[in-house]
């Protein structure tokens, strides 16, 4: 029996006094697709913030890859191969592409926080950066600062610099927030070129990503989980419809959230 | 990609002219404008500290005159009481800053924007009423004067006491200078403008945020506290005035004036403030309002800097023609972008 | 240490002021997220204004009300001409005011000169009186009345009326209240126009107690700072609380060991902001 890529074990969030994660367990295996879906509200972002790092669990713990990770800050989670994307695609605007790229590559590269040499000398890290700048598409852009880049190169700039620091457990955060109706079977292939050696965790309100994708889906609702189930069972679920899926099904043939 | 392969061009023969300017100046310059020039190049240095904090990092510190004094007085108390020589006292200074860097750091950082101001500013007060209040230490509100100006001593009675000393502080000032550069230039200052620009984007890319500010701001202390020495050596004299807030206030100004987060920016800001104080002053007495009105106007209309003029005129003339913005045209590429990620997939 | 009358009196008078002019710095702190450096220069505006509209027309309410008047113009000027340009940039705002506070402390020198000036108090509010038993200046009995009537005033305003809800609102979330189609830079404009006048005013009520002079901006915004981090961001219960505790320190400690008061306030600031980052009353974190 394979070791767990992730396991969420009793861990809540309370914010203020407000329960917003409730008791919750799940287990998602190494390769596995899992898509966490639920109405607005559900907690699914604070769920991913909590196993990434960026907000600590009140209660519980959280493995990755057997280790116990819950006491780690989000910086030290990366080290075990976790990574995160955003909504809003995580990148820094006033930077260029390369620099974006740079600054993945040269995590964890040096010693001493990376007060040796200097960056643009450093051959190596140069031509590692081109390889992955052309490996995406985005030599055309490389120098151009990201805040005049369109959404979906931004949000190819995010997956590159993420995709530089090798993944093992990949969370995406509505990836396809912001995509047209069009645009989403051509996502939901790339979704799907993804190596099975990355395990993916992704909050989606698109339901056609999440069935056409997902391995497993995972309903939240009121910050607890619902329901846990390949996308059959998760459909024949009548808590899930009347709770949820009634309104999303619906949605669904017209396309994103 | 033209403009910026030419403008490096000319940023090399540029700095390679000030360089030649700086070794002649004392042929060139009578003592008055030397000694100016001396006290530009050591404000320079405080205000490049100044700049890893404020202009890479983001954190805005109005209290990096307690850094400047610290070193001031760590000067002025090893020079004047002990007699101990420059190189060793000012090695002190430095020590000393990054001592007060390190003690006050962790609470420092705990905040941000606004609330990190105060901070800086609340904890220079203190170390200001320290100083004010421990006479028999710093000599109070007298300060302490009488500090030996160092020489280079075979150049002694060659040439002007102000050139010998105009020579000593090039000569540290452009060390410290070079050792900035390299910092601003690794794989740390990178890392420093990712925390200024989404620290938390920073965080989810692997690295140690805390840890990188802390480091910055015990370097910028460093050098902050190296210039307040050499000042107290260049006055042969140390106050409060030196640790107070309206210096941490003049810093910011010099910043944001010559441009925050470019490397030339402060030496810039450096230059004309200090130019603005004694060739304004001399000829009215109204050189407070004027720089206040110089940053009030810089603060709105070139809020990036003087040193980013030349882009800021690009992006104007650009808006003006109805261009676009300098990126190149964006190819329509969803073929490409699958190809691409086909090309990774092999990779792994 | 003497804690009598006379001292507290003196104590109570000062944190009138002090409330005057922190308030406003408070709360433009909390709704628009960054320190008007300029606050001390309304006060010395507010300041020396009065003291020359006394000195013409023998009028003390005059020579307030225009002061105030005037502080709130320059405050409108700012705003106006400035402050909207450099909407949401906040640390552009502060060297924005930082810039005006150079710029009003060099023309007011140039006006006014650089002697402290001082106001005599109005008529009946000349000389001293007696309160329990101590002997203390008229005037500061005044001063103390005066603000306490101002306090409730201001707290009226920001804890009971609609107004006051959406800038309370705004300190918490001003994203929320966007949403709810409030005009964010019209209440920006008011709560900074209103900030203006309160330092203006403090300025005018204290010229005949602190007197103005060059330097007495810089005093005035060191202090309100403190109460701002004790009291909190955009709170005015934090701002009387915080007045009254650092105006009391300050007159205390000045009784007994007159240089410590600058170095105990501001260990005072230091020692809570490490504690409590958000101020001991304050609403939001940074």
């Amino acid at each position: 029996m394979a070791t767990p890529a992730l396991q969420l074990e009793h861990v809540s969030k309370v914010i203020g006094g407000l329960t917003i994660l409730e008791d919750i367990s799940l287990t998602v295996q190494p390769g596995e697709r899992r898509a966490v879906i639920g109405p607005n509200g559900a907690g699914k972002t604070t769920l991913l913030n909590v196993i990434a790092g960026f907000l600590p669990a009140t209660r519980g713990r959280v493995l990755v890859f057997g280790r116990d990770v819950t006491r780690l800050p989000a910086h030290r989670r990366v080290d075990v191969g976790l990574l995160k994307t955003n909504q809003q695609p995580a990148v820094f605007q006033e930077l260029t592409t390369r620099q974006n790229v740079l600054l993945a590559l040269l995590r964890g590269r040096h010693p001493l926080l990376g007060l040796g040499g200097l960056v643009e000398r450093d051959r190596e890290i140069q031509r590692q950066a081109e390889r992955v700048l052309e490996e995406w598409g985005l030599l055309d852009v490389a120098d151009v600062e990201v805040k005049h880049l369109p959404h979906g190169y931004q949000r190819r700039v995010e997956l590159a610099a993420r995709f530089a620091l090798r993944p093992k457990l990949l969370l995406l955060d509505e990836p396809a927030a912001g995509l047209a109706v069009d645009e989403i079977p051509a996502f939901i292939e790339r979704l799907k070129q993804l190596p099975r050696d990355m395990t993916i965790v992704l909050v989606e309100h698109s339901m056609r990503v999440v069935f056409s994708f997902a391995d497993r889906i995972t309903v939240l609702h009121h910050g607890a989980v619902l329901a846990d189930g390949t996308p059959e069972e998760i459909q024949a679920n009548e808590e899930v419809q009347a709770a949820y899926l009634a309104g999303a099904m619906r949605g669904r043939d017209a396309g994103a959230a | 990609m033209k403009a910026t392969a030419l403008s490096k061009h000319w940023r090399t023969v540029a700095v390679a002219a000030l360089a030649v300017f700086l070794l002649v100046a004392p042929a060139l310059l009578p003592t008055y404008p030397l000694s100016v020039l001396t006290e530009i190049l050591i404000f320079t240095l405080f205000a490049m500290s100044l700049n890893l904090l404020l202009g890479y990092a983001g954190l805005p510190s109005l209290g990096h005159s307690a850094f400047f004094g610290t070193g001031g007085y760590a000067v002025g108390l090893l020079a004047k009481y002990y007699g101990v020589p420059m190189a060793a006292a000012l090695l002190i200074a430095i020590i000393a800053g990054i001592i007060v860097a390190l003690v006050t750091g962790p609470f420092v950082l705990r905040t941000h924007g606004a609330y990190f101001l105060i901070l800086t500013l609340s904890l220079t007060q203190v170390l200001f009423g320290v100083v004010w209040l421990w006479r028999d230490v710093t000599g109070g509100d007298d300060g302490l004067p009488g500090i030996p100006t160092p020489k280079i001593p075979f150049l002694v009675g060659r040439i002007s006491d102000t050139a010998n000393f105009y020579y000593l502080a090039l000569l540290i000032v452009g060390l410290a200078t070079a050792a900035i550069a390299w910092i601003v230039r690794s794989p740390f200052g990178l890392a420093l403008v990712g925390i200024r620009e989404n620290e938390r984007y920073l965080e989810g890319l692997g690295y140690p945020t805390w840890r990188l500010k802390y480091v910055a701001y015990a370097i910028a202390g460093g050098f902050g506290a190296l210039a307040g020495g050499l000042f107290a050596y260049f006055k042969g004299f140390v106050g409060p005035g030196q640790i107070s807030w309206l210096l941490a206030g003049e810093g910011m100004i010099m910043v944001i004036l010559g441009g925050a987060g470019t490397f030339w920016g402060p030496a810039v800001g450096a230059l004309l403030v200090l130019l603005l104080r004694y060739e304004v002053s001399a000829f009215t007495q109204r050189w407070v309002m004027i720089l206040g009105i110089v940053f009030i106007l810089n603060v709105l209309l070139l809020p990036q800097g003087i040193v980013r003029l030349p882009q800021r005129i690009r992006e104007i003339r650009a808006r003006l023609r109805r261009e676009t913005t300098l990126v190149p045209p964006i190819r329509e590429a969803s073929a490409s972008t699958e190809r691409s990620v086909e090309r990774v997939v092999e990779r792994s | 240490m003497p804690v009598n009358t006379a001292s507290l009196v003196i104590g109570l008078s000062y944190a009138s002021l002090l409330f005057l002019v922190s308030v406003g710095l408070s709360v433009v702190f909390g709704l628009m997220r960054f320190v008007n450096l300029a606050t001390g220069s309304l006060y010395l505006i507010g300041g020396y204004v009065a003291w020359s509209v006394a000195r013409r027309t023998d009028s003390f309410v005059l020579a307030l009300l225009v002061g105030a008047l005037a502080a709130l113009l320059l405050g409108v000027f700012i705003e106006r001409g400035f402050l909207q340009r450099l909407h949401r940039q906040e640390l552009l705002q502060v060297a924005l005011t930082l810039g005006i506070a150079y710029i009003v402390q060099d023309v007011t020198r140039w006006i006014w000169g650089g002697d402290p000036l001082r106001l005599r108090p109005p008529e009946i509010f000349r000389g001293s009186m007696e309160l329990f038993g101590a002997i203390v200046p008229t005037y500061r009995v005044a001063l103390i009345g005066i603000g306490v009537i101002l306090a409730v005033v201001v707290w009226y305003l920001l804890e009971r009326t609609k107004w006051g809800a959406y800038v309370r609102a705004g300190v918490d979330d001003l994203e929320m209240v966007q949403c709810l189609g409030i005009n964010a830079r019209r209440i920006f404009a008011v709560v900074f126009a209103l900030g203006a006048f309160l330092s203006g005013l403090g300025g005018a009520l204290g010229t005949p107690v602190t007197g103005v002079a060059p330097g007495t901006d810089v005093q005035l915004l060191l202090m309100a700072l403190i109460v701002v981090v004790l009291g909190g961001l955009g709170s005015v219960t934090g701002a009387i609380i915080a007045s009254i505790v650092v105006a009391l320190v300050d007159t205390m400690v000045r009784t007994f060991w007159p240089e410590a008061s600058f170095f105990a306030v501001w260990a005072l600031a230091a020692f809570v902001l490490i504690v409590r980052p958000q101020g001991l009353l304050g609403r939001t974190a940074w």
